[in-house]
């Protein structure tokens, strides 16, 4: 991997700005523990491999156009090409964007090889913002991140949302690759004392290499839910840690990926109960059709003194062909006695009963099959809110069955 | 009010049973590891060359490697030049029949319960012994050479059947598998070996009683059980050291085999010291258990009940290499006080029609983690394989540990995997039921214990059954407090 | 309608019917009855075209065409329903959008128009009430956490929807309560129209009694080993199935 070393992460190209001395600590973490391999328990399942064979350029990316216009009214932001272009005219009311404070970025720790792409997006970022929602938005907020078909190089955006104490908002991050590169986004989101935030995540890319590392921090009182449609791409890791850092938080995490040949998704969730009185509740679900390879891993951490925590995680996966593969790993880490904590995994296939039942019925078998994989993959979906939202992913996904 | 917890640990302090020494004079060799000592243990045994070339490959091999840092557990470095890795009690000659046999030792494993003598007899259980790094003795040999069964200790295997063990030694545990087998590999001092011949029932259960008592001493035995087709046997395993400060080492490996249509069971009773209630002492326990359903429709199921060590590091697995064959683990581990275990099965379905089941019952109490790690593959080729697992985890204390990392993979459109995990605390709706009907709250919790393992002790064969309830119950003592 | 003649089927290797004939008539209402084990369900199923239903020998025609040559939407396009003994749990399935499709999908095979959705919810909300069924159940999926009772009355209202031109109604007595029966044998009696046909396969005559069979055939061991009116129902329940060994020493 030291050639990965090399070519994603030369020194003598760190940019010179006012976070340079934060680069140059993060490029030395780099330099010292290397990149992750499939004996890297974190990374037993997903090789980055693919990242050495390619060849990326340098310079940035081209702007990709207007993402694709939702079926509802929202506010967009736009990161065009992987960086904002522009920073808006106008902002929704409540919502306020700055560039980091390189304060912010001095003490983070992404610890040894695992943490590595975090490493090389803290030394090589282009842009740092925060977006602060100050009250509770009227309408959704979509964040668009969009890579123009001639994508071939490597972006790392890097965002901090705080929501403020009390504020409410839907969050909707529009993603959307047509291009061979390497998109490496860090994203920290933190939730005041009783804010809720609906964070929505829909994805479908190409021949890009998609890293994501997205950590929420929950206070009191303050309620995280997530819907994800996973529409995959030729090489997808996506790392999502809630942590419920104060009494009555809630995490929720709902998701749903449809992978197909040539691609292959990893998502890692955990949830760590930082102190009792926390709930926490994940449904995730992997549909591996053609070649494509699926990936979960799906931890619940309930610390020492946690007390009167709850967790559930559910998973299940479907293979719908021979020569695809899922992986899970559904793991509970309990230190706490008082609690609550289960889950269940299964990998199975459609049912052959149904499929005969529906066709008894009348529908030919493609549609029957087509009804069976839209019923297993919608389930996640449907706790999204708003309507408008729910519906609109489940129309995105009912195109691509 | 917490009175349930305080009570629980009231309940749960109780000396380790097995825990005296027995005074008998050994033959040691010096402490250690190199080429030399191999050849020493070898040139001990009078063993073929090939047999000695198989220990230094796995030796080399060893020296290669280092050891596994992925398991859940706090593993202090440890300082392998300073085992001994032979000891044997002193007897001039192999005993000829049991009552050659030093009465000391015979003593020993009289207060152990194990049934060596008269009371073997009784319970109709074949008995091997093994002490420190011997076997010092197997019980029922005449009733079971009628039956065609060889079930004798390794060294005498390496005598008089060279050419099963050269066959099926490292066949299913390859001396490359891991660090701790390839260790074994290298010094392994003795062991079980059984051999089922074709359409044999095995006319009665079979069982080693293992035994650490020198000190400084590691134990590094070796089964072999080879069922041939239409076979079947079950095999019963105990194993107990005395209470010592320092930390032995405990690295076995276990090869099962089962052609077509065979099945063997193994049951193990696992009580070694588990070391005080501070953490100091006890069994450092790595063990690699493998079972290889080689050939179409054979059958292997684990079932073990793990009360002791002070570490485990533990997973007994089945390869399912034939159709339609068939795995299965049950296993109960408590960890109490500062144990660690980090313990749970592989099922390898590489065969068509392959079922496998999984139950996992663990019980964590004062501070002591309990992990259960376990892997579920179906390969490309397995076909309409299924497997189901629960794993479920009893948590009495604030201070301890519950774990599950299951890995669940499949490249199979047409297996099925279920698995089902669940945490939980003994109740005080439970507790205080129990109590409201007139039982103690150490009786309450043994019932409740009792009831959160039945599914795997109504697995195990009845005298070992009892005896696991026992151990149970005296391993709890004083985990509620 | 119904042409059934000397059929044999296999599942895995084990024969089930030995050669099984049976006829019905358009508007016609025949009962099939026979003890646990008998072939009945089997029958069921070989209509339906479920896999591993292997067709050894013999003919079932519909209409005049080859059930066995068909897919089994395509014998459901032609008209055949089987309300199942035990309907299929389809998790993430709505119901409405279920009963939709399939209808749609028929139609589509028949080459008839898409039904418009005012329409069908219409007539599905007739349906349902009529079974005293609530109407939230459409928002619900297919069967799941119905209780027994419900999915029975789930299958006629799919039949009502469906409008087949014969229904083979599977054990749907079973496990029914008194007031359930007769609503699901008044959402049956409602549907005879002197052209579509039912073949209604069941244990007990408690459902017969509300209406009024054509024939009742008695199955036993793979075959009809004796068919008469409704009084042949009463003589099973009075005398009970044993009455058939002495039927075929005789």
């Amino acid at each position: 991997m030291s050639a990965l070393l090399e070519q994603l992460a030369p020194e003598a190209a760190l940019a010179e700005d006012r976070y340079a001395d934060i680069r140059r600590r993060a490029h030395q973490r780099l330099m010292q523990h290397g990149f992750p391999d499939l004996k890297t328990e974190a990374w037993k399942y997903t090789s980055l491999r693919l990242l050495e064979k390619r060849e990326l350029g340098s310079g940035q990316g081209e702007s990709a156009g207007a993402p694709e216009a939702l079926p509802f009214a929202a506010d967009v932001i736009h990161f065009d090409g992987g960086v904002l272009r522009n920073p808006p005219a106008e902002l929704p009311t409540g919502v306020r964007l700055e560039p980091l404070d390189p304060a912010e970025l001095v003490n983070v720790d992404y610890g040894d090889r695992a943490g590595a792409m975090a490493w090389l997006n803290l030394a090589r970022f282009e842009q740092a913002w925060r977006l602060v929602i100050e009250s509770t938005l009227e309408r959704p907020l979509v964040l668009a991140l969009t890579m123009p078909a001639g994508f071939a190089t490597a972006v790392h955006p890097r965002l901090r949302i705080d929501v403020a104490t009390g504020a409410e908002a839907v969050l909707i991050e529009q993603q959307h690759d047509e291009g061979a590169g390497l998109v490496n986004i860090v994203e920290d989101i933190e939730l005041q004392r009783g804010a809720r935030l609906r964070h929505v995540i829909h994805r479908r890319n190409a021949e890009s290499i998609w890293v994501q590392r997205t950590r929420v921090s929950v206070s009191a009182d303050a309620d995280y839910r997530c819907h994800a449609l996973e529409l995959a791409g030729r090489l997808v890791r996506q790392d999502l840690a809630v942590h419920l850092l104060e009494q009555g938080a809630n995490g929720e995490i709902d998701g749903v990926a449809f992978i197909d040949s040539g691609q292959h998704v990893d998502w890692h969730t955990a949830i760590d109960h930082e102190v009792g009185h926390t709930t926490s509740r994940e449904a995730f679900r992997i549909m591996a059709d053609g070649s494509g390879v699926g990936v979960f891993n799906g931890r619940i951490h309930i610390q020492r003194g946690a007390d009167d925590s709850h967790s559930d995680l559910n998973t299940a996966n479907l293979l719908l062909s021979d020569k695809a593969r899922i992986n899970i790993k559904p793991e509970l880490e309990i230190y706490a006695e008082e609690v609550t904590a289960s889950h269940g995994a299964t990998i199975g296939q459609l049912e052959d009963s149904a499929l005969f039942y529906l066709r008894t019925r009348g529908l030919p078998t493609e549609d029957a099959m087509a009804l069976l994989k839209f019923g297993f993959a919608a389930a996640p979906l449907e706790t999204a809110e708003p309507e408008v939202v729910r519906n609109w992913l489940i129309e995105e996904l009912q195109a691509v069955l | 009010m917490n009175q349930t917890a305080q009570q629980v640990e009231k309940v749960i302090q109780q000396r380790y049973k097995a825990g005296f020494y027995t005074d008998i004079e050994s033959d040691r060799m010096r402490a250690g590891l190199d080429e030399e000592v191999i050849a020493m243990i070898s040139a001990k045994k009078d063993e073929p060359e090939w047999l000695l070339e198989w220990r230094l490959k796995a030796f080399h091999h060893w020296q290669t490697m280092v050891g596994p840092n992925w398991a859940h557990l706090n593993l202090p470095p440890i300082d392998f030049q300073k085992i001994h890795y032979y000891s044997a009690p002193k007897q001039k000659d192999r005993p000829k029949s049991l009552d050659e046999v030093d009465p000391k030792l015979l003593e020993t494993f009289d207060k152990l319960g194990v049934p060596l003598h008269e009371r073997a007899r009784l319970a109709g259980v074949a008995v091997d012994a093994v002490f420190d790094s011997v076997s010092v003795g197997t019980t029922f040999q005449k009733e079971l050479k009628e039956a065609g069964v060889i079930f004798c200790s390794f060294s005498e295997a390496v005598q008089d059947h060279p050419d099963l063990v050269r066959e099926y030694l490292g066949s299913v545990v390859p001396y490359t598998d891991n660090y701790f087998a390839a260790l074994n590999s290298a010094v392994f001092s003795d062991g079980s070996f059984v051999y089922i011949p074709r359409d044999t029932r095995c006319p009665m259960e079979l069982s080693t009683y293992f035994r650490i008592n020198a000190r400084d001493t590691g134990q590094f035995e070796r089964t072999l059980i080879v069922a041939e087709p239409g076979s079947h046997v079950s095999y019963l395993e105990g194993c107990t050291a005395p209470m010592r400060d320092e930390n032995q080492l405990h690295a076995a490996v276990v090869e099962l085999v089962a052609l077509k249509k065979a099945q063997i069971k193994y049951s193990t009773v696992q009580n070694w010291y588990p070391g005080d209630e501070n953490g100091k002492g006890g069994i450092y326990n790595f063990v690699t258990k493998r079972g290889d359903c080689r050939e179409d429709d054979s059958r292997i199921s684990w079932t073990q009940v793990e009360t002791g060590s002070a570490i485990t590091w533990k997973y007994p697995s089945c390869v399912l290499r034939g159709d339609r064959s068939a795995g299965e683990f049950y296993s109960v581990a408590l960890t109490h006080n500062h144990q660690q275990a980090d313990t749970g099965t592989k099922m390898i379905h590489l065969g068509k029609n392959t079922t496998s089941k999984v139950i996992s019952k663990g019980i964590s109490a004062g501070k002591s983690n309990n992990s259960y790690r376990g892997l579920v593959r179906m390969a490309r080729r397995a076909d309409n394989a299924r497997n189901y697992t629960q794993c479920d985890s009893l948590l009495i204390g604030k201070t301890c540990g519950a774990h599950t990392f299951p890995y669940i993979e499949s490249s199979n459109a047409s297996a099925k995997i279920e698995h089902e995990a669940t945490t939980s605390r003994i109740g005080e709706d439970q507790l205080f039921y129990c109590r409201a009907r007139g039982l103690d709250e150490e009786d309450a919790v043994a019932m409740i214990v009792d009831g959160f393992c039945k599914e795997v002790f109504k697995e195990l064969p009845m005298e070992f059954a009892v005896e696991a309830k026992a151990l149970l119950e005296i391993s709890l003592e004083g985990a509620v407090g | 309608m119904l042409k059934i003649n000397n059929l044999h089927v296999v599942i895995g290797d084990e024969e089930i019917l030995k050669g099984l004939d049976l006829e019905i008539g358009p508007g016609e209402l025949h009962a099939i009855m026979g003890p646990n084990g008998s072939g009945k369900s089997t029958l069921g199923y070989a209509l339906a075209g479920r896999d591993g239903y292997e067709v050894t020998d013999g003919s079932m025609e519909f209409e005049g065409e080859d059930l066995a040559e068909m897919e089994p939407e395509e014998r459901a396009a032609a008209g055949l329903f089987l309300a199942f003994q035990y309907p299929v749990e389809i998790p993430g399935v709505n119901n409405a959008y279920f009963l939709r499709s399939a209808l749609n999908a028929q139609r589509k095979a028949r080459g008839e128009e898409e039904v418009d959705s005012m329409n069908f919810l219409k007539t599905v909300r007739a349906s349902l009430k009529s079974l005293k069924m609530d109407e939230a159940l459409l928002k619900r999926a297919v069967n799941e956490g119905f209780s027994g009772g419900e999915k029975k009355r789930n299958e006629i209202v799919q039949m009502a929807v469906l409008q087949p031109k014969l229904a083979v109604l599977d054990e749907t007595d079973s496990g029914l309560d008194i007031d359930a029966l007769k609503l699901v044998a008044e959402g049956i009696n409602a549907q005879r129209d002197g052209k579509r046909s039912f073949l209604v396969i069941t244990h007990y005559q408690r459902l017969l009694d509300y209406l009024t069979p054509d024939r009742v055939h008695v199955l036993s061991d793979g075959r009809i080993v004796e068919s008469g009116g409704e009084e042949l129902a009463e003589r099973l329940e009075a005398e009970g199935y044993a009455f058939l060994e002495e039927t075929s020493e005789a």
